[in-house]
Parts: structure tokens; C-alpha cells; sequence
């Protein structure tokens, strides 16, 4: 299941935290303000209606032909829609507005004696209507007044809020991109540098520079363990290298001893002829085992030196097969050349190639009934050698197993494991990486195993 | 989770852009009586001894399309007098009358000084100039007016019309002129 990326969790987790902030702080402030401002204005619109009611109460009480003036001095003063009902009949007929706009819940109400109050919805508009009943005059008046700018002006601050929200989680986002980047930018040097040291790039450090204490103390960490990684290979390879080194001599003499004795192999019984050639065959298994170890040792401390050659391909490649069929007396597997590629040109050092081309044939020899063609072809830049065996192929799952060291396959397990040392095939990727090839076990189309080695063609004067 | 948050959230802003922001109510909060200032809820009217105003309808006469002379109900204090509901009359017909096309004679300026009906039932009114600057015909109407509003209100010998204390002569509707009028010298203007 493929994992999700830090950075964007981080970007998620900064938005959303903003939003969720901005959105709590904007709904607060806006409940907040929305509960003044309402009761503010009603409490405002409520004295309003009583000191109106009062000075209508005074005018019928002392000049009610004056009720109209004062209606209209009232409806300038306050904007509001003033009704008046005296003895049954309504007075007043204020802005338009009619009898019938007054709510019929507060006309009841009214009429029982009660001033009471409600805010509706009239036609898209809020209004606030007050009743309120003035028995000592046998008058009730209703004032009507308008909520429509008080909705105006929560509706600006709610888009206000909502805008403020939207910019706070935007920042946030960006807050984020910002901290994961920050974050994550360590993690990505730490993984590019750990990918180049996998690749042989054992030099390969962290630079610690101005970074914060916590990506530094990372950084050294980890230049500290590719430190100790490539102390401990070193000192392995020296261990490696020394042993071998140390084993030479008296393996040297035990060959020369049996050498010896081979040349009065006549004077021994049968039973001492057996026991010889064990001896010399396991010594020569043995001498392959400590030349392999100290070749692979010498490559891994960095110890040998590439004479790399520009050399033509084809007639390098022919060599080397003829060389390691002489070497090990087998027989010559057929080389296909395919297309013209005697202009063809590789760099690589001679002897190592040689002795990758040994190690597959050999090794196609030991485990899979020898070497049944060694093919040359190119394909785009690159040159193609394929070395074909005879053998029944290599499971999927072993086929990049084979290039480990000491790795024992079925194959060998079920034919000769006393032959091989269980380096060759460690040996050849070696070499062939060094000359920036790959090599890679797949199927043949005749049957067998086919080992494929890549390298680059170098053009002429390249 | 997550998604719940935020899909809770654009749901309560979209429910929100949908509604008054201004809370509404189906039903009417009522006021408690401590609440209702200046004490409007009292019976009567506070700082008097006890007193409250009860009103009657009482007719008063307006101009109909026709040029007739109509009958119109006022709100006036009760016990009517002539000098209240006079005035009444000078403000003219309300605006649903005059969009029936209702009108008045009287002008609108008129000042009632004062206005009294006494015991033989005679109704003296005093007002700030004379009638006689209006036209004849609608000096007739107006007089008219007057002379109806107080008979209904118990001028029932006719009235007397003063402009600075001298008695003004008042236009009957055959163009003759008197000091004193009553309702039977112009009854040809009623609305049959």
C-alpha cells in the first residue's frame, strides 16, 4: 500500500488546523456580536416605543387634534411606523403601513391588556413590531420598526469573518508548505545521501552548515554511522585480504607438495593415489576460494587499480573466451555476433573483463552443463553480451541472489557445491559496475540461464 | 472524522446564508408589566387625580364628489364639546376619505378661537377671519359644514359665527345672508 506523503499531511494538518481556528474564532465573534447588536437595537427600538406611547398618551390627554402633528414629528424623529387605535377605530394611517401589518399574535395580545413585542419577516424585509396599550387614554399603539439595516450590517461582518476565515486557513496552508518544507528537507538529503552511499558512493557526507540543532544533531548522527559502516567494511576487507594474504604461503607449499608427490603418484599404493587426487583437487578449489577472496577484498577496500582500456568489443570479447576455455580446458562455446559491430568500442580493463567472461563460462560449466553460446549484439548506446547455458535456468526468485557472495542456489546444492567458492558471480557484478555496466540473470530463449552484462559503447574519440 | 468536520462546517455555512441573520419569532414575547415604562399600563394617567379620557364617535359633515354635505365619524374626547370636535372638522377629511374624494369647504388655516354652545341651544363660534373672503358657493358649503357639525353635537338653535367679537353675516345657499343660521337653511345641501 503506498504511504502518504509527510508533506502533505503536514499541509493537511496545518489547513485544517487553521480552519478549524479561524472557523471556531469567527463564529464566536460573530454569536457574539450578533446577540449585541440584536439586543442592543430591540432594547433601543423598546424605550423608543414607551417615550412615543407616553407623549401620545399626553397629547390625547390634553389636545388630541394634535395627535396628527405629533405622529409625524414621532416618524421623523425615529423612522418608525406609528399605529394608533383609539376607541375601536385606528387614527393613524403612518408611511403605508396598515392595521393589517400589525401581527395578529400581538393584536390579541394587545387587546387583552399586555404590550408585547415580535420580530417577523414581512416581503424579505425584518421588522419589529411593539403593542402596547394605553388603557387611561382607551388607545393602543403599535410601532413598526425596520431590522433591515441591522441584518445589513450582520451579513457584512459575517462575510467579513467568513473572508478573515478563508485568508487565516490560506495563510495556514501556507504556514504549512512552509514548515514541511522545512521539515522534510533534512529527511530528503538523508535519504538522497543514504541512495548515493548504496550505490558505492562511500564518501558520500551530510553537510551539518547552519541547519537547527535537531536536523544537525541528525546530520552528525548520521555521518557518524556512514562513518562506522565504511570503518567496519574497511576493517572487514583488510581481515578479508590478510587472511588470504596469510593463507598464500602455506597453501603455496601444500601445492608444491602435492605437486611432488604427483610425480611419484607411481610408487603409491591405489588407496594413497585416491587420497592424493582428492587432496589435489580440493586444493585447487581451495587456491580458487583464497584468490577470489583476496580479488574481492582488494575491490571492496578500494585497493586495486582499473587500467581501463577503449578497446573493440567484439575481438576483446573473443579473447576472453578463447583465454578462459584454455585456462580451464573446456570446450569453446559458439560466439554469435549479430549485426556489424567490429567498429563497437567498450572501456574496460582487460584483465577484469577476462575474468568476467571466465566466471560466467565457468560458472555455466559447474552448474548448468556448460556455456552453449556467448552472443554480442548492441542496442541503442549500449553493448550486449549474453552468455547462454545449457542448464534448466534460474528460479525467479534467486536470479539477483546469484550475485551475493557465497550465495549456494538449488542448482548448486543439487550438482557440485564443492566445486564453486561462491564468489564468481560476486566477482563478475563487481567488475562489470566498475566499468558502469549492470548485469542482470534472466531465461534463455534455448532453454537455460542467460546471464546479460550491459556496457556502454564508446564512441571513437570519446 | 475529518471529512465530518468539514463537511458539518460548509453545511452550517450554507444553512446560515440561507436564514435572517436577525432571529424571528412565530409567536409575541409579552412585555411584564415592570418592563412597560412610564406606567402605560395604569388606568389612568399618572400624575392627575385619577384622570383618564374616554372617547365617543361623533359625526362631523365633509363636501361629497357630488357637493353634497355627508356625515363622517370623528374620535373625539367624551363628553364632546363644540370647540373639539370643531377643530376636528377644520383638519379636514382623512386621507382614505379624501381618496374617495371626500373634501371640506373650510380652510385648512382656519383658527377656531373658541366655540361654546349655550343654553337655548345656540352655537357661538369665533374664529381668526371671516368666511366672507372664500366664494359665495363655497362659503355656503362651509357654513354648512359648521352648521351640521353643531347641530350633531347640540347646537340645535343654529349657530352664530364671530370674527373679533362682531357677528359675522353668514351666506344661505338661495344667496341671501343672516346672522344666525340653523341645519333647516341648509338642508337642501345634504346628500338625499
Amino acid at each position: 500500500m503506498p504511504r502518504r506523503s509527510l508533506r502533505l499531511r503536514l499541509l493537511f494538518t496545518f489547513g485544517l488546523g487553521a480552519l478549524v481556528l479561524s472557523s471556531l474564532f469567527a463564529s464566536l465573534t460573530y454569536v457574539g456580536v450578533q446577540r449585541v447588536l440584536v439586543s442592543d437595537r430591540q432594547h433601543t427600538d423598546l424605550r423608543d416605543s414607551f417615550v412615543n406611547a407616553a407623549l401620545i398618551r399626553n397629547t390625547l390627554y390634553t389636545s388630541p387634534p394634535a395627535l396628527p402633528s405629533l405622529l409625524y414629528s414621532i416618524e421623523q424623529a425615529t423612522s418608525a411606523n406609528v399605529l394608533v387605535r383609539t376607541h375601536h377605530q385606528w387614527l393613524s394611517r403612518s408611511r403605508g403601513a396598515v392595521a393589517s401589518d400589525v401581527p395578529a399574535g400581538i393584536l390579541a395580545k394587545v387587546g387583552a391588556g399586555q404590550a408585547a413585542e415580535q420580530t417577523i419577516s414581512v416581503g424579505g424585509h425584518l421588522l419589529f413590531v411593539v403593542g402596547v396599550p394605553i388603557p387611561a387614554v382607551e388607545t393602543t399603539v403599535y410601532e413598526i420598526f425596520q431590522l433591515d439595516p441591522l441584518e445589513h450590517t450582520l451579513r457584512t461582518l459575517l462575510e467579513l469573518l467568513g473572508v478573515g476565515a478563508l485568508a487565516t486557513t490560506l495563510m495556514g496552508i501556507g504556514g504549512g508548505l512552509w514548515a514541511s518544507r522545512r521539515a522534510v528537507r533534512p529527511l530528503e538529503r538523508v535519504s538522497a545521501a543514504a541512495a548515493l552511499i548504496a550505490e558505492g558512493e562511500l564518501t558520500t557526507r551530510l553537510a551539518v552548515g547552519q541547519a537547527d540543532r535537531e536536523v544537525q544533531r541528525l546530520t552528525e548522527s548520521f555521518n557518524a554511522m556512514v562513518s562506522r559502516l565504511v570503518e567496519r567494511m574497511e576493517r572487514d576487507a583488510r581481515f578479508a585480504s590478510d587472511v588470504s594474504h596469510e593463507l598464500r604461503s602455506p597453501l603455496t607449499t601444500l601445492t608444491t607438495t602435492a605437486s611432488i608427490l604427483q610425480q611419484h603418484r607411481s610408487e603409491l599404493s591405489p588407496a594413497a593415489q585416491e587420497s592424493l587426487d582428492l587432496l589435489t583437487a580440493d586444493l585447487s578449489v581451495f587456491r580458487s576460494l583464497v584468490e577470489d577472496l583476496l580479488e574481492i577484498a582488494r575491490s571492496d577496500a578500494g585497493a586495486t587499480t582499473l587500467v581501463i582500456e577503449t578497446v573493440p568489443a567484439v575481438e576483446l570479447v573473443r579473447q576472453a573466451v578463447r583465454s578462459a576455455a584454455q585456462r580451464h580446458a573446456l570446450s569453446e562455446p559458439q560466439i554469435v555476433v549479430d549485426g556489424e559491430l567490429d567498429d563497437v568500442r567498450v572501456s574496460v580493463d582487460r584483465r577484469r573483463f577476462e575474468r568476467v567472461v571466465t566466471n560466467l563460462i565457468v560458472n555455466a560449466h559447474q552448474y548448468a552443463g556448460d556455456a552453449v553460446a556467448v552472443r554480442v549484439s548492441r542496442r541503442g548506446d549500449s553493448l550486449v553480451l549474453d552468455v547462454d547455458d545449457a542448464g534448466p535456468g534460474i528460479p525467479e526468485d534467486e536470479r539477483e541472489q546469484v550475485f551475493a557472495r557465497f550465495f549456494r542456489g538449488h542448482a548448486a546444492h543439487d550438482r557440485s557445491a564443492s566445486r564453486g567458492t561462491g564468489l564468481g558471480l560476486a566477482l563478475v557484478r563487481d567488475h562489470v559496475t566498475s566499468f558502469q555496466g549492470t548485469i542482470t540473470a534472466t531465461d534463455s530463449p534455448e532453454g537455460g540461464a542467460r546471464f546479460e552484462v550491459v556496457l556502454p559503447v564508446r564512441e571513437e574519440g570519446e | 472524522m475529518r471529512l465530518r468536520v468539514v463537511i458539518g462546517l460548509l453545511g452550517a455555512a450554507m444553512a446560515l446564508a440561507g436564514c435572517t441573520l436577525v432571529p424571528t419569532g412565530d409567536t409575541p414575547i409579552v412585555l411584564p408589566h415592570r418592563a412597560v415604562q412610564f406606567e402605560l399600563l395604569s388606568p389612568t394617567i399618572p400624575g392627575t387625580n385619577g384622570a383618564r379620557v374616554v372617547f365617543v364617535t361623533q359625526p362631523v359633515y365633509v363636501v361629497d364628489a357630488t357637493g353634497h354635505l355627508t356625515p363622517s365619524s370623528r374620535i373625539v374626547p367624551s363628553p364632546p364639546n363644540l370647540e373639539s370636535v370643531l377643530r376636528q372638522l377644520v383638519l379636514g377629511p382623512t386621507l382614505i376619505e379624501s381618496s374617495a374624494g371626500y373634501s371640506s369647504a373650510l380652510p385648512r388655516d382656519l383658527v377656531i378661537l373658541q366655540a361654546s354652545i349655550n343654553r337655548n341651544g345656540l352655537g357661538t363660534i369665533a374664529i381668526a377671519r371671516p368666511l366672507s373672503t372664500l366664494s359665495p358657493a363655497q362659503e355656503v358649503l362651509a357654513v354648512g359644514q359648521l352648521v351640521f357639525t353643531a347641530h350633531a353635537v347640540g347646537a340645535s338653535s343654529g349657530i352664530e359665527v364671530t370674527v373679533g367679537g362682531v357677528p359675522q353675516r353668514l351666506r344661505l345657499p338661495d344667496g341671501s345672508t343672516r346672522v344666525q343660521v340653523n341645519e333647516a337653511d341648509y338642508s337642501s345641501l345634504l346628500n338625499p
